[in-house]
């Protein structure tokens, strides 16, 4: 879903562009839905929410609620779809008794009338007996006071429980001889659990200038990594072979070499 | 001259001081990209101040062409320019979003220059449009957590 969102909303803005007269209000309200739902999604996932922020949020949500119940009709259940069916064939046979007794023009004022009426019941239905009360859609409303309470919202996501998963237990099965597996793999995460909190116990008491033995002092030291270098520069890379000047450039770019030259003497 | 496939951009990761996302931009020029159509990837460049460009606050589009550096060996023999060439995009209604998905289109110029280089140290991260017509595109701005603190 969080893929589908990133893209939901340009994809629906370029499908819903060349609408008719009737299609401008519902698609209008649709694609405001979307947009105040992505909204909300984006702020939601700041890892440093500000009151201003949270406000912005509700304001999201809140137009989410309003604007939701276009895709109504998209969320009921079969029975609900044969009630449905049953409620325009009624409408329809009813219509067509009165029908008989009329002229052909006037026939097709009173069907096109009659479309609109339908639709209406339709929606008056739907909109009587389904609804959006479920649990994910009410837990919404409390993000603001779990910001309040507990903090950002990132930080209670699963993601990392799924992430420590493949520590936990994919690294102990690798690391056991398969045979009693289980036992192995909760007494080496275990294990390796306790080794890395005394060697976080170590070093803050070597910092506070504890006196430790040389050889804590020694292992403190194979075990700290290497510092990473900062990544702040660009890199470029994967050089391609056979290109020694503006022409052999020109040729594997699909460029002319006047337009080349001009632009580097313009650089210049 | 060399010329290169791949750019690695490092982009301060989202309310984070020290840590960096690597984009990586691929430009393969004329050839093909792991036998399917050639890749040049639309990447934003910072073209100005932050008050320019309306919503994009001083960045444009544009996609890649070519990589590659320049080395001045005669009389400066250490001076490396590390550059790209690129197609610019330009902004429809000065860079304002449209009405409602609140999305800023770009179309490519009548008057387009084939190319423009620029140094690679103005570009500052990979950039998602989505097509609209052949030569309009719209740009957007909830691909990620950046991008939309920035652009929206």
């Amino acid at each position: 879903m969080r893929n589908l969102g990133r893209c939901l909303l340009g994809v629906l803005a370029v499908a819903l562009r060349q609408l008719d007269n009737t299609q401008v209000q519902p698609f209008r309200r649709g694609l405001t839905c979307v947009r105040s739902q992505l909204d909300f999604t984006m702020m939601a996932q700041y890892r440093s929410p500000t009151p201003e922020t949270i406000t912005y949020m509700e304001e999201y949500a809140t137009q989410f609620h309003e604007t939701k119940d276009i895709f109504l009709e998209f969320r009921i259940s079969k029975r609900m779809q044969e009630k449905v069916d049953e409620l325009r064939k009624e409408l329809r046979r009813h219509r067509a008794q009165m029908r008989e007794r009329v002229c052909p023009t006037e026939r097709r004022r009173i069907r096109d009338d009659d479309c609109g009426e339908e639709n209406d019941q339709r929606m008056e239905l739907i909109h009587s007996e389904w609804n959006f009360n479920f649990v994910k859609m009410h837990l919404i409303s409390h993000f603001r006071d779990h910001i309040y309470m507990f903090g950002n919202i990132p930080m209670y996501s699963t993601e990392y429980g799924e992430l420590a998963h493949t520590e936990q237990i994919k690294d102990g099965w690798r690391r056991s001889n398969k045979i009693d597996a289980a036992r192995q793999i909760l007494s080496s995460y275990g294990r390796q659990h306790a080794i890395g909190m005394r060697i976080l116990n170590l070093e803050f008491l070597q910092r506070a200038g504890a006196d430790l033995p040389t050889e804590v002092v020694e292992h403190l030291g194979k075990t700290r990594p290497a510092p990473t270098p900062p990544a702040y520069r660009r890199i470029l890379k994967g050089r391609r072979d056979n290109i020694h000047d503006v022409v052999d450039f020109g040729r594997a770019c699909d460029i002319s070499r006047e337009t080349i030259c001009r632009e580097l003497i313009l650089l210049g | 001259m060399e010329l290169l496939t791949q750019l690695e951009i490092p982009v301060l990761a989202f309310h984070e001081s020290c840590v960096y996302d690597i984009h990586r931009a691929r430009c393969t020029g004329a050839r093909l990209f792991r036998n399917q159509t050639s890749r040049n990837d639309c990447v934003w460049i910072q073209a100005g101040g932050e008050n320019v460009h309306g919503a994009l606050r001083g960045r444009l589009q544009a996609r890649l062409l070519a990589l590659f550096k320049i080395r001045l060996g005669y009389m400066r023999q250490d001076t490396v320019y590390r550059l790209a060439g690129v197609q610019f995009m330009s902004l429809v209604d000065s860079g304002r979003p449209s009405d409602l998905p609140s999305l800023v289109p770009v179309q490519l110029r009548d008057v387009n220059p084939e190319l423009t280089i620029v140094d690679i140290g103005t570009i500052i991260g990979l950039a998602h449009r989505i097509p609209e017509t052949e030569r309009r595109w719209l740009v957007n701005s909830v691909i990620d957590l950046h991008t939309f603190k920035e652009i929206y």
